[in-house]
């Protein structure tokens, strides 16, 4: 940088001769640090599934409980499409360690790589996130409405207001999700933008 | 799996290892000097040191010398950051200003004198706290004594958005620290103290 004038030069001679506490990490160090990294990120996802399992059991305790046999069918779809929910979570979840080609990629590429993988789990969020619940959902209002046969009118009535509700929450979250996808499509445009070449 | 094979397996790991060393001792204050720009909390910072050198260790085991190590210790040192800087947004809600909004925004040390070095590099690191990652990486390049290549490798930048980051850099860099180097050196001519009548 030949042009640069003689106060730039002290601001970055200033930068570079700075007092720093010295980078004291050995291999062994780093390689015990990246070990423990690794158990943490394991005791967090452990966590997480631990959650899962509670809601599960309670499922599960439920379909136990259950003598009918479409309540049953509704439990048991529902924490199958619980447990898919959780899966999708996992995969589709924030990456938690950095790649090893981390220094193949440049900033704007690996950045955009992961806006991409962000966008593309919230604009499908109705296949991963909502459609799994539905099935299980269906069946146990369907369930609810055939085991109060006394009061058909207005139970299927308090069924479909119960029913309209979910359809409303669920369409909340996919539009909460879209508009999201959206803006992250904005950030990836922009990256786009800037690493491109005149 | 026999002895012939666990050999070639401990050689890659000896030279990975080997690296490794060769990079901390090349660019450890450089690694320290980027993680303290993106983390003011020391403790923090150091927590962030310590995941740039193991993200680093780990990806070296991928090097094949298609970039220079300085390029890939930066590379893995700047996505590993600007990874830490995203989920500090997301928990706390951040949000960062460009090049481009520098120049309106009020200085939040104005009208106070750098009167030493340690104020200077203070008020150069709130400065660069500011910043979008990506901004913050030309910042970090340019205060590093890179070139434009170099930063358009590291970053991904195309090469005419690096040379006008860094013209912005340099404007706000005299505009901010024209009177700060009292003791280091003459004064530019007609020049004011913090720059803050140019705004």
């Amino acid at each position: 940088m030949n042009d640069e004038s003689p106060q730039d030069r002290r601001l970055r001679e200033l930068w570079q001769d700075q007092k720093t506490e010295g980078v004291r990490m050995s291999v062994a160090e780093v390689q015990a640090s990246a070990g423990k990294f690794q158990r943490r990120i394991r005791s967090r996802n452990a966590r997480e599934y631990v959650a899962a399992a509670v809601v599960v059991a309670f499922f599960g305790f439920e379909f136990w409980r259950a003598g009918d046999m479409l309540v049953r069918t509704g439990f048991a779809l529902l924490i199958a499409g619980l447990v898919y929910v959780v899966g999708q979570l996992h995969a589709r979840g924030s990456s938690k360690t950095i790649p090893r080609d981390a220094g193949l990629s440049s900033y704007v590429d690996f950045q955009r790589r992961e806006l991409e993988r962000q966008r593309d789990a919230l604009r499908s969020v109705w296949s991963w996130y909502l459609a799994p619940l539905v099935p299980g959902m269906a069946v146990l209002l369907a369930a609810f409405g055939l085991a109060n046969p006394g009061h058909s009118k207005q139970i299927w009535l308090i069924i479909a207001i119960e029913a309209l509700f979910f359809a409303a929450t669920f369409f909340g979250i996919a539009k909460l999700n879209s508009a999201a996808a959206r803006k992250l499509q904005k950030q990836i445009d922009d990256l786009e933008e800037s690493g491109r070449q005149d | 799996m026999n002895v012939k094979q666990i050999q070639p397996m401990k050689d890659a790991g000896n030279i990975r290892d080997r690296r490794f060393e060769e990079a901390v001792a090349a660019f450890g204050p450089a690694l320290e000097r980027l993680a303290r720009s993106y983390e003011a909390d020391l403790d923090a910072c150091r927590d962030l040191v310590q995941e740039i050198l193991i993200s680093l260790w780990k990806s070296l085991e991928g090097f094949d010398g298609r970039c220079s190590m300085r390029t890939w210790v930066y590379r893995v040192a700047h996505n590993t950051a600007a990874s830490h800087v995203n989920r500090q947004m997301r928990l706390k809600q951040q949000t960062f200003v460009g090049l481009e909004d520098l120049p309106e925004m009020a200085d939040k040390s104005e009208g106070e004198d750098a009167v030493n070095q340690g104020d200077v590099l203070k008020r150069l690191y709130q400065l660069i706290e500011q910043l979008k990652p990506l901004d913050r990486q030309v910042m970090l390049a340019y205060l590093e004594g890179m070139d434009a290549a170099s930063t358009a490798e590291i970053t991904g930048l195309s090469a005419r958005n690096v040379a006008t980051k860094i013209f912005r850099i340099k404007q706000v860099l005299a505009q901010r620290f024209q009177g700060g180097f009292q003791g280091r050196g003459p004064r530019p001519q007609g020049s004011q103290q913090g720059g803050s009548d140019e705004r």
